[in-house]
């Protein structure tokens, strides 16, 4: 463990605690700042479930040693190269789904938002509407307010 | 495969009691099944403690199972629909999408519908800068009329055709321009890439060279020929093409001369460098024209209800033609 940066505590939207390591909490740019900090008092995290949390845990682990990726200008914007392991990672229901990129945008941990993104994009590729909202379950009407 | 680090757990007392913390709020939450590998995401700090809370927060219970009366629970959130995600992941999805499916996605409900009619979103500007050339968004003037990306890239999906033109003609490197070289005893033309058999559209047709003997803007089906030998007014010279001749001002179809337009005495010349708008109205099966903003009557009527292209026909040496697609025009 690095003497000069300390782990992070957490306190998810359900009031469970987390201890982060910095190699994990860097990867958020909202969790980095307070690896800078060397903050001490638990950092509440009001939008982010235990649940939800352990699973961006688990994708930074896996992640923590990567090469970062080239700026979004860049970048072609293709869905077909989702790694392997992550392909595993993101076989969850379409509720679990949606809280992970919404967990990733509001930690920001642009991995994991843009491989999210692109696992919902190809849930909508080469379908009408009708299959879409069936995959999306958004059947109800006020689903269409 | 993600495994327990052994190296990254120190299985001492304390740090078991922090790891058994998520087994606590499963029971809470009604997790069905428990994650086996939730103690990998657990690592303990230098000395090994898991933190105390401050005298602000509930404080720590070191029973796993009791729950203690003063502990709130933030409201279970309603499961997230794909209808309410934000704006900005809606943004990110939605570049990942050829058009296609972006006009599958502006069906399926209203948020998204919502997302996609923000004409200058990053989506529109990411395929702006995708599909048009690049001398085609650096100039100034010639898309300056369309006030959005998306109808920038909409307009090009209307320019002149590359593969549907006269070998004597050429598109410039900007898309919307068609030039013709100076090929003698020739009359050449182009026509746009999507043809129209519905609903109201305009299309902005600017003669940027001279006109020579013959130049004629107007409206062909597919079959219309593009191509013929000497100098003629071959678009409205069958019943495959209507055609307004700029050097007399004549309207042409099937081969008959239909009148002066502007229907006036002594209608005014063609300046070059002037804005003719075609507008082709499918539902009353009629076409007419606007100068720099002026109506200037109907010009074809009864037109077959047949897929329509806008196409013009030049006989001049290295003279240009620019042709941008507007959508509906606005009603005076």
């Amino acid at each position: 463990m690095s003497s000069e940066e300390q782990d992070v505590k957490i306190v998810t939207s359900d009031d469970v605690e987390f201890i982060v390591s910095p190699k994990i909490a860097n990867q958020s740019k909202l969790l980095a700042d307070f690896v800078v900090l060397n903050q001490r008092e638990p950092i509440p995290l009001k939008n982010v479930t235990s649940e939800i949390f352990k699973k961006v845990i688990e994708w930074c682990e896996y992640h923590a040693e990567d090469i970062p990726k080239p700026p979004d200008n860049v970048e072609e914007k293709r869905t077909d190269d989702i790694g392997e392991w992550d392909v595993e990672f993101l076989k969850v229901d379409k509720g679990t789904l949606f809280e992970l990129v919404l967990a990733a945008t509001y930690l920001d941990i642009k991995g994991l938002f843009n491989v999210t993104c692109k696992s919902i994009a190809n849930s909508i590729k080469g379908k009408s509407p009708e299959e879409i909202r069936a995959v999306f379950n958004l059947g109800n009407e006020t689903n269409m307010e | 495969m993600a495994e327990n680090d052994g190296e990254t757990i120190v299985p001492d007392e304390q740090c078991n009691l922090t790891a058994s913390t998520p087994m606590k709020s499963s029971g809470l939450e009604q997790v069905e099944s428990p994650k086996e590998r939730k103690t990998s995401m657990v690592e303990c700090d230098d000395e090994g403690n898991p933190s105390s809370g401050t005298p602000d927060e509930s404080p720590k219970q070191l029973t796993p199972h009791s729950i203690p009366p003063r502990r709130r629970r933030s409201p279970r959130r309603p499961e997230v629909s794909a209808s309410r995600l934000p704006l900005k992941v809606l943004n990110q999805i939605f570049q990942y999408l050829p058009l296609k499916d972006l006009r599958s996605a502006m069906l399926t409900c209203h948020s998204w519908n919502n997302a996609l009619s923000m004409e200058d979103s990053d989506i529109w500007q990411y395929l702006l800068g995708k599909k048009l050339p690049e001398a085609a968004v650096s100039d100034p003037f010639l898309l300056a009329e369309l006030g959005s990306a998306k109808k920038k890239l909409r307009a090009w999906y209307f320019a002149w055709n590359t593969s549907d033109i006269s070998r004597n003609n050429y598109i410039r490197t900007n898309g919307f321009t068609v030039h013709r070289q100076p090929v003698a005893q020739s009359t050449d033309g182009v026509r746009g890439k999507r043809g129209i058999s519905k609903g109201v559209h305009a299309f902005d047709i600017t003669w940027d060279g001279p006109l020579g003997t013959v130049a004629v803007v107007g409206i062909a089906t597919k079959h219309a020929a593009l191509h013929c030998v000497g100098y003629v007014a071959l678009l409205g010279s069958d019943d495959q093409s209507w055609g307004w001749n700029l050097v007399d001002n004549v309207l042409m179809h099937n081969g008959a001369q239909l009148g002066v337009y502007p229907k006036m005495n002594n209608p005014p010349k063609y300046e070059v460098g002037d804005k003719i708008r075609l507008i082709i109205d499918c539902d009353t099966h009629v076409a007419y024209f606007e100068r720099n903003s002026e109506f200037l009557g109907i010009a074809f009527n009864h037109i077959p209800p047949l897929r329509l292209y806008p196409a013009v026909c030049a006989v001049y040496g290295n003279t240009e033609v620019t042709m941008v697609y507007v959508g509906s025009p606005q009603m005076g």
